[in-house]
């Protein structure tokens, strides 16, 4: 396989260049930079498309990548690219790598082909100088000026030929067999003058930073843990003394909040209050929610003032009488095979997720870890720093429960203990909230799936269904992997080709390639 | 397609390379608009009649520039007054490490024209501001690829303004220039067309921008809780308390010094505090507001822009506008990928495209400086730093109230502004022309005694 064939990065990779780098770690981080530069990618034709994807993944800092083309094939395979991405691990720059692979969809105008004349009027990454010249060099030297830290390799032999034993890709699904086995995501682009069509072949990817936008987050008020409860206490609501300000004689009265105290404290005193007077229940219907936010008014009132931890704890409420439930795509992730008591998957990701379930049905309580993260609040630094280390503290307890957990898997698979670090097992349960999987069909589902047989009336009504475009772009492969066919079978170079006796309008009915895998 | 194979090394006709992008503009299709000719005049148009402005030679001016280039638009101006910075070279590909320092316009300009055959860029190496409405009139169609809002408001009302209207209000045909604005951040970004008076400008889809919420003085001084707290106080309150490069010296936050200064300051403050997390790139990150930006998303929406002005310019497709379901594509790139385009309405009280004064109540015994700070709050105005004057009594013309714009102007105006604002307008609904930094032109406010 090409792209593992220069596998260059090692383990004590560092980051170099970091100013250079600075505007792309602020958005994925340095881990997120650290496995771009491990990553090695492999375009199966240097079309627009494929060239546009280096750029935006040389520019960053991909640690290399290589071209297979030839010319003479790329004729044949026309406007398909196929870009094949290692990069190792389960961070989220799978996402990255992902989204950047998309630029090219949309940055990409026309149908590419031909001949170098025709490279030359979308192509930016040859030069008029390059006509004539093998495309893999000269679209890998003006690429490589964009990033000397990047390593390339051009490959100037039929991508086909490379990775498969047929030649007609859309005979015989081989190389994607192959990739889909081994577990490396494949990307397919293509684009005919307004239009194009990306698709991501991704057997699994594992990410551990994803990065939400909104995070969600568990601050356990619902049940809250021992240091939690203590904390919160300090606070006497009924006087509404702040147990950091000392009385003195400048504070005449104890209401007077000279400083504000986390609205953490107001929530689940509120809480706790409502419980006592409710046999211990949460508020659970909308007029008992209600009841409640009318508590926190109360102590409002006491305070007499406007103060905004008050705002921020009835905003906090929900979160206080709804206990936190595991998102959905976690919870997807936690019941999956590959996280059973009886998987013997020995992925590290897969392990640490066995032993994070464990967590949530032993000592968790149905919780999952706490990442330690306060969010800021309106309140005086030292509650705030305090209790922020209280949440500090319970989340490095529940990631000691977690190792220990990963500890016992390990022994019963009899692997050593050191497969996994610490650090790795720490940074899953700082983002268990926010793990996600992604996976998708092999493109030997959606190519022989029988539901796409009788799509062919979407075509009288564009308008309601706008997977029309998806049936033209597959009857455009039928038509040219039928006029492949013809041009070989002329040239009689091939073997296995699609009988040309078929009626190419046929293809507008979708099944194009899995009727001509005649095998 | 044709499958023979050519051998190219023969005769190289430099017009093959537009071949692709004739097959688009040689034939009738079912998305092409009413006024799309196909045929040679339009490849003429392209080529050689539509001059483009390109507002911005960053990460989405690289990509423009090459997009429209590639899409044969081969007459195209590009302004921006920066210069090229290391932390650029991970997204704006047309620049190297030896371009360090160098005008963005000049050498991304010198670079597409030596790349792309038969390209004339032009390059401006200067502010928006320091061209006038004659530059802007030159252009058939401009492209904004900016970050900031502000940029983008003067660019907005300046071209709003080119716009000329006959005797019964109707739009001169030409006058309005179409604009095309991209902007992105992080994985997300937008694309919005804007046709000035007929879809919604800049200005009226504002909201869709709030303004920076910055953090109480209270807390920076007082009670710091977080990393960010600590920078800015150092920013906002110690700088000034300190001058720690004399008195004269203000922040300049890409001066490494001054970053210095600004860490260790803050750094000091949050080990006082017992707060964690305040590095040099924190610091930096938080003082200078830095947007994270990747070449990925800039290629998208700059892909989206160079197709809308090729549909604008050629009709070829129809373009991003209310009645084709959208002006405005949102993409957002985090998680997974979502796309939408929508439509917004046109205020009518829009300060630029409303053609009449804002009106603005207000107490009688306001000071002149409660009625500017009311105009930089005004969800509608959301002025920078007004400069405001009456018609005078006597003349016809216009007596100023305050400028800080002019330093003799403001060394002269600057004690009005703890005086009744009643003491220049005897009488409500008198207009106010307002100056502002943001716009272009002048504004007229109509100010309303409640």
């Amino acid at each position: 396989m090409v792209a593992s064939k220069a596998n260059h990065s090692s383990d004590r990779h560092v980051i170099s260049n970091s100013e250079r780098k600075d505007r792309s770690i602020r958005l994925w981080g340095e881990r997120g930079q650290l496995a771009l530069e491990k990553g090695h990618v492999c375009v199966l034709n240097a079309t627009v498309v494929a060239t546009e994807v280096l750029k935006n993944l040389v520019l960053p800092g991909v640690g290399a990548f290589t071209i297979v083309d030839n010319h003479r094939v790329s004729e044949i395979v026309m406007a398909m690219v196929m870009v094949m991405v290692m990069a190792m691990v389960m961070v989220m720059v799978m996402v990255m790598v992902m989204a950047m692979v998309m630029a090219m969809v949309m940055a990409m105008v026309m149908v590419m082909v031909k001949h170098s004349e025709r490279d030359l009027g979308n192509n930016f990454f040859v030069t008029q100088e390059s006509i004539g010249e093998p495309r893999c060099h000269e679209v890998m030297k003006n690429l490589l000026e964009l990033n000397e830290e990047v390593k390339g390799h051009a490959v100037n032999e039929d991508a086909c030929e490379i990775i498969m034993s047929n030649l007609d890709f859309f005979n015989d699904f081989s190389c994607v067999i192959v990739l889909w086995e081994r577990g490396i995501p494949l990307f397919l682009g293509k684009a005919y003058g307004m239009i194009g069509l990306w698709r991501n072949v991704i057997p699994e990817v594992c990410i551990v930073e994803s990065r939400p936008e909104y995070a969600k987050e568990n601050y356990r008020l619902a049940n809250p843990f021992p240091e939690l409860s203590a904390f919160v206490e300090k606070f006497d609501l009924e006087s509404c003394r702040h147990p950091y300000i000392p009385l003195t004689e400048t504070t005449p009265t104890p209401f007077a909040f000279s400083s504000p105290s986390p609205s953490h404290s107001f929530a689940l005193q509120a809480l706790q209050r409502w419980r006592a007077e409710h046999d211990g229940k949460m508020p659970q219907t909308g007029q008992e929610k209600d009841q409640f936010r009318e508590l926190l008014d109360d102590f409002q009132l006491a305070v007499g003032k406007d103060e905004e931890n008050f705002v921020e704890a009835k905003a906090l409420a929900r979160h206080a009488y709804s206990p936190f439930e595991i998102p959905s795509e976690v919870k997807a992730i936690l019941s999956d095979a590959k996280a059973g008591a009886d998987s013997n998957c020995q992925d590290p990701f897969w392990i640490i997720v066995r032993a994070l379930r464990a967590f949530v049905e032993g000592e968790g309580g149905g919780c999952l870890p706490l990442s330690g993260m306060l969010p800021d609040m309106h309140a005086d630094t030292k509650s705030y720093i305090d209790l922020q280390n209280i949440y500090r503290e319970q989340a490095a307890r529940d990631c000691s429960h977690v190792s220990a957990r990963v500890q016992q898997i390990l022994t019963s698979m009899n692997q050593r203990a050191d497969v996994i670090s610490q650090a790795e097992i720490s940074l899953i349960c700082k983002n268990a909230a926010n793990i996600r999987l992604v996976r998708t069909r092999s493109l030997q589902e959606e190519y022989t799936s029988p539901c796409c047989d009788d799509w062919g009336w979407m075509l009288d009504m564009p308008e309601e269904f706008p997977h029309y475009l998806y049936v033209l772009l597959r009857a455009a492969d039928r038509y040219k992997a039928l006029k492949i066919s013809l041009n070989l079978a002329t040239s009689a170079s091939s073997s296995g080709c699609i009988s040309p006796g078929k009626d190419p309008k046929l293809a507008l009915h979708g099944h194009a390639l899995h009727t001509s895998r005649s095998k | 397609m044709a499958s023979t194979d050519v051998e190219m090394r023969v005769d190289i006709d430099p017009d093959r390379r537009w071949e692709d992008l004739y097959r688009l503009l040689s034939r009738p299709g079912p998305s092409a608009g009413p006024n799309f000719f196909p045929g040679d005049e339009t490849k003429e148009l392209l080529h050689n009649l539509i001059r483009v402005l390109v507002v911005g030679a960053g990460g989405l001016g690289c990509e423009l520039l090459k997009d429209l280039t590639l899409l044969g638009f081969l007459n195209i101006d590009v302004i921006d007054m920066d210069t090229i910075e290391v932390t650029n070279l991970n997204r704006q590909f047309l620049f190297r490490k030896c371009d360090v320092g160098q005008s963005k316009a000049v050498v991304a300009a010198n670079f597409i024209n030596k790349r792309v055959p038969g390209a004339s860029v032009t390059p401006h190496f200067c502010k928006i501001q320091e061209k006038d409405a004659d530059f802007y009139q030159q252009f058939q169609i401009i492209v904004l690829g900016l970050d900031s809002l502000e940029a983008r408001r003067w660019m907005n009302d300046m071209v709003c303004s080119l716009a000329q209207f006959d005797d019964d209000g109707n739009i001169e045909p030409g006058t309005n220039i179409p604009m095309v604005d991209g902007g992105t951040e992080g994985l997300a970004g937008h694309v919005n067309v804007i046709y000035p008076f007929v879809t919604p400008c800049f200005e009226c889809i504002l909201p869709l921008f709030p303004p920076q919420v910055n953090f109480p003085m209270c807390t920076l001084a007082d009670i710091p809780r977080t990393p960010a707290h600590c920078v800015e106080w150092a920013k906002q309150l110690e700088w000034d308390r300190v001058r720690p490069f004399g008195d004269d010296t203000d922040l300049e936050c890409d001066d490494p010094k001054h970053m210095q200064w600004l860490y260790e300051t803050a750094l000091k403050r949050a080990q006082q505090f017992g707060i964690e997390g305040v590095t040099l790139k924190f610091t930096q990150g938080v003082a200078k507001r830095i947007i994270p930006a990747i070449a990925a998303t800039n290629a998208i929406v700059a892909a989206a822009c160079a197709n809308e002005v090729l549909k604008l310019a050629t009709a070829v497709s129809r373009h991003m506008s209310t009645e084709s379901g959208g002006h405005y594509m949102m993409y957002q790139g985090g998680d997974a990928i979502y796309t939408n385009t929508l439509s917004h309405e046109r205020k009518d009280d829009c300060p630029v495209c409303g053609r009449k004064a804002v009106k603005i109540h207000v107490h009688e015994d306001i000071t002149v400086a409660q009625l500017i700070e009311l105009m930089k709050e005004d969800s509608r105005l959301r002025l920078k730093n007004p400069a405001i004057s009456v018609p005078a009594d006597t003349t016809s013309g216009m007596k100023t109230i305050y400028n800080p714009h002019v330093k003799s102007i403001y060394e002269r105006t600057r004690e009005n502004l703890d005086h009744p604002i009643s003491s220049w307008i005897r009488s409500s609904g008198v207009e106010l022309t307002v100056d502002d930094p943001v716009m272009a032109t002048q504004k007229q406010v109509l100010v309303m005694f409640s």
